[in-house]
């Protein structure tokens, strides 16, 4: 669940991550039907690196400003 | 299809968005607790990138009314009657765990090496050295940064190690009122840490506290 590339990740690249690693990863476990293949996982992470998420990220001390789930609709 | 997004107290109200594929929110009553979830005509579900957010949207809007339990995405039931099937005997958990999350958020850490760290050695002894010097590094990064946010948050879980990976992560659970003091903290580690670089995401739903006990 990580990137190869040599370029540090940027606040928005963590934020995805941090999302994933909880939505996919945490939260209740309860017997329902969860299809979800792990192949997908991936392209979801990569396709999602691109977009901006709306959680406030600390980084080398700086808190970035809020910023809005809206600009994912398509 | 009933596609379940959180456990949510019994007078909790469905929070003002809709949920995925634009379907309103409703709040089904279990018993003790209540499901918060969406009906949808049967569809398969992968994680593209409107669900995952939409997910993460209606669990934030639902953390502003009241505590959470969510749910692990992508979990849905046939109907109804599969919900409160798969539910049943478990309300009386999930009331305590909605008590002690009250007034509760999670914080997401991330402490990274520099990124010479991803240009390793592919092979020989030059490998296991770089292996081990990596864990070293690592280690110190633990004692050095997420071990003492611990003392600031009710509760912490190190998320595992990823072989050869430069970077450690750790979740905290911390009160609402001390998320400011938390960053503040994180800040002032990642100053004074050299070359390591420290993030910190949040607030998120509980995601990472809700675990077997409740499952």
């Amino acid at each position: 669940m990580t990137t190869a590339e040599a370029q540090p990740l940027a606040g928005e690249d963590i934020a995805v991550i941090d999302l994933l690693d909880r939505l996919l990863c945490g939260g209740v476990v309860v017997a329902g039907d969860i299809t979800l293949a792990v192949a997908d996982i991936d392209l979801v992470y990569v396709s999602l690196r691109a977009l901006i998420s709306s959680v406030s990220v600390l980084e080398g001390g700086e808190l970035a400003p809020q910023r809005t789930k809206a600009a994912l609709k398509r | 299809m009933i596609y379940l997004y959180a456990i949510v107290e019994t007078g909790a109200r469905p929070p003002a968005c809709s949920g995925i594929d634009d379907e309103p929110l409703e709040v089904v009553l279990l018993g003790g607790v209540a499901a918060l979830c969406s009906t949808h005509p049967q569809r398969p579900l992968s994680p593209e990138p409107e669900l995952i957010w939409r997910h993460d949207l209606v669990l934030e809007r639902a953390m502003a009314g009241g505590p959470v339990l969510p749910v692990r995405f992508g979990t849905t039931f046939a109907d109804a009657t599969a919900l409160q099937a798969a539910l049943a005997g478990k309300e009386t958990g999930f009331r305590a765990q909605l008590g002690e999350l009250r007034g509760y958020v999670e914080l997401a850490v991330r402490v990274s090496l520099p990124e010479e760290w991803r240009q390793a050695p592919a092979e020989g002894r030059a490998y296991l050295e770089n292996r081990l010097a990596l864990r070293r590094e690592l280690e110190a990064a633990t004692q050095g940064v997420l071990a003492p946010l611990e003392s600031f948050a009710r509760d912490s879980r190190r998320l595992a190690r990823i072989a050869g990976e430069p970077f450690i992560k750790a979740s905290y659970l911390v009160s609402t009122g001390e998320v400011d003091r938390f960053a503040a903290e994180v800040r002032r580690l990642g100053g004074s840490s050299g070359d390591l670089q420290v993030s910190c995401t949040g607030p998120w739903a509980p995601y990472s506290f809700v675990g077997e006990e409740a499952a």
